[in-house]
């Protein structure tokens, strides 16, 4: 081999190991700085039917949620109304949220059920008179200073359990979970077909696991189609979120002959989906993305909005408004 | 195929990846590799000096998101089926044109022995170009802070290309040695048949190398099979065929 020839070779080596040496470096400085979440579903009562959790640092600095913002930018309303009841700032304050239903959708507000479970950076004395403000009082259970409100209109509590964790959601969800962490009542831990979903996708930006008789009743699917599906025990997602979003939803079906039904009744709704959008290159960018994969009991279906995708759908979405 | 493969494929190899690094067509391989570094280096310092914000449909474009652009459409759709079809076809094909087959022929080796020897110099060269060129592109246009969370997706892709260079190298040395004006053909395959069949609904797409090389399939198997079947029949079609060169 000639002496440039040669030369050229490790130059070129050279030159890909720097940089994937480069990366290297920055993926494992981003491991170790990044959390993780097990440490938090300590807390997460064992009746809990859906577990969901989110690097909302990561989310807010992605380029996606930057797109996301650029085609939604009106809709601050929740945010706001969040921020005057507790006094914080989502998109500044928090790091990581990790949210747990019991899922009881026979209760009126299923939603005052859910625990909310979040690192960040919180001004407890603020947070606290905002809640006072309110008509809270302040109690003290396992150790923990707990700021409640219950009347006719709301349940509520918050907890510091730790610097910079918050507990927030009805009063005795807070309480179960103090109890969870303190080992006097079974956590979500103890469940092992749960865990290992979790296990499964806990590895994304935002992930999901939920018994799906707990989500069922709240699908944006009709009940007549929901009722038609073959029999699912669990769902999981989880999402990937960099400049695209990268997704993944699970679903767990009673036997394989269930699994392989709704692989069928997914696989239909997809083509229905790519004649409907065979116009629109947003929807069409989107559908060809899509990978359906069945195994064993599991389902799963795997997508991507890529920024070229989402690009699309924006000016769909900007055509058809005006 | 007769004799022994190895040995003489290892020193076709050698003379071939000269010719390939220093020949006529590397001028073209240095444009493909080069072009997108210079994009890059443009792109990065207008977006970062904040002079101009580039737009599409209305839409503002960041450097990670043209990152993702240039592999999935520079790099993936244009310039490895390109390199494969002007490289994979001429390993043989040219040799035959310039008559010079013969001069290999007339060496005490194996035929098959020339062709590996040729499909693995184009190998590494095309490997050593683009796989660091696609690296370049990356840490130019991606700010370090996302680096990390991109590098997972960054090692795929660049292992995506080189197992695409590898298939459509091998298919095309395989036309090379079987048809006499093979660059037409694998022009047409690549720019032609495989934009069309990957916009067709159904199964059709799947007679495509691009549609293996997208990130939401698991081709790896399949084009790995690919590879080595052109490339196997490649050797077997160069022992069995009569060149007859014109005069």
């Amino acid at each position: 081999m000639a002496k440039r020839t040669r030369i050229f070779l490790l130059a070129s080596a050279g030159v890909l190991t720097a940089v994937l040496a480069t990366g290297l470096v920055a993926w494992a400085g981003g491991a170790v700085a990044g959390s993780t979440t097990p440490d938090d579903i300590a807390y997460v009562p064992g009746n809990a039917q859906m577990v969901a959790y989110a690097d909302v640092r990561q989310v807010m600095n992605s380029p996606f949620r930057d797109r996301l913002r650029q085609l939604d930018a009106d809709n601050n309303a929740a945010a706001d109304g969040f921020e005057a009841r507790t006094g914080i700032n989502f998109e500044r304050d928090v790091d990581s949220v990790l949210i747990a239903s019991t899922g009881r959708i026979s209760v009126p507000t299923p939603s005052d059920r859910a625990l909310l479970i979040a690192h960040g950076r919180f001004d407890a004395v603020r947070i606290e008179g905002l809640m006072r403000q309110q008509g809270a009082q302040v109690d003290q259970y396992r150790g923990k200073r707990v700021v409640a409100i219950k009347n006719d209109a709301n349940d509520a509590a918050l907890t510091f359990a730790g610097p910079g964790l918050l507990l927030f959601g009805a009063g005795d969800s807070v309480r179960a979970a103090l109890d969870a962490k303190a080992g006097a009542a079974q956590g979500i831990g103890a469940n092992t077909e749960f865990m290992a979903l979790v296990n499964d996708v806990d590895e994304g930006t935002a992930w999901s696991v939920a018994k799906f008789d707990s989500v069922a009743g709240r699908s944006p699917l009709p009940g007549g189609i929901v009722n038609q599906l073959p029999p699912i025990n669990w769902l999981a997602a989880s999402g990937r979120i960099d400049s695209g979003l990268h997704g993944r939803v699970r679903a767990e079906a009673q036997d394989e002959q269930s699994a392989r039904d709704l692989r069928d009744v997914v696989q239909g709704f997809l083509s229905l989906a790519r004649l409907q959008g065979s116009r629109d290159p947003g929807y069409k960018g989107m559908l060809d993305s899509v990978m359906l994969n069945a195994q064993g009991k599991s389902v799963s279906l795997y997508f991507e909005l890529t920024p070229a995708v989402l690009d699309s759908l924006s000016q769909g979405g900007a055509v058809r408004r005006r | 195929m007769s004799g022994p493969l190895l040995g003489p494929a290892r020193r076709m190899f050698e003379l071939a990846l000269g010719e390939m690094l220093w020949g006529r067509r590397a001028v073209f391989m240095g444009l493909a590799a080069g072009a997108p570094i210079l994009l890059a280096v443009v792109a990065r310092l207008t977006l970062a000096g904040g002079s101009a914000v580039l737009v599409v449909n209305g839409s503002r474009i960041d450097s990670e998101a043209m990152f993702g652009t240039a592999v999935s459409l520079l790099y993936l759709r244009f310039i490895v089926p390109a390199l494969g079809v002007f490289y994979g076809t001429s390993l043989i094909a040219e040799e035959i044109e310039e008559k010079t087959i013969t001069y290999l022929f007339v060496r005490p080796m194996a035929r098959g022995a020339i062709v590996l020897g040729k499909y693995l110099a184009y190998l590494v060269c095309v490997v050593a170009v683009v796989l660091p060129s696609a690296a370049l592109v990356f840490v130019i246009m991606v700010p370090f802070a996302s680096i990390g969370p991109l590098f997972g997706t960054v090692l795929r892709d660049l292992g995506v290309m080189a197992l695409g260079l590898a298939t459509y190298g091998a298919l095309f040395l395989w036309a090379g040695v079987s048809f006499k004006r093979p660059l037409v053909g694998g022009l047409i395959f690549v720019f032609g048949w495989e934009s069309v069949a990957l916009v067709l609904p159904g199964y059709v797409r799947r007679l495509t190398i691009a549609y293996y090389l997208q990130p939401t399939v698991p081709g790896v198997a399949t084009l790995l099979a690919v590879a080595i079947i052109a490339l196997f029949l490649a050797m077997q079609t160069i022992e069995r065929r009569e060149y007859v060169l014109e005069q």
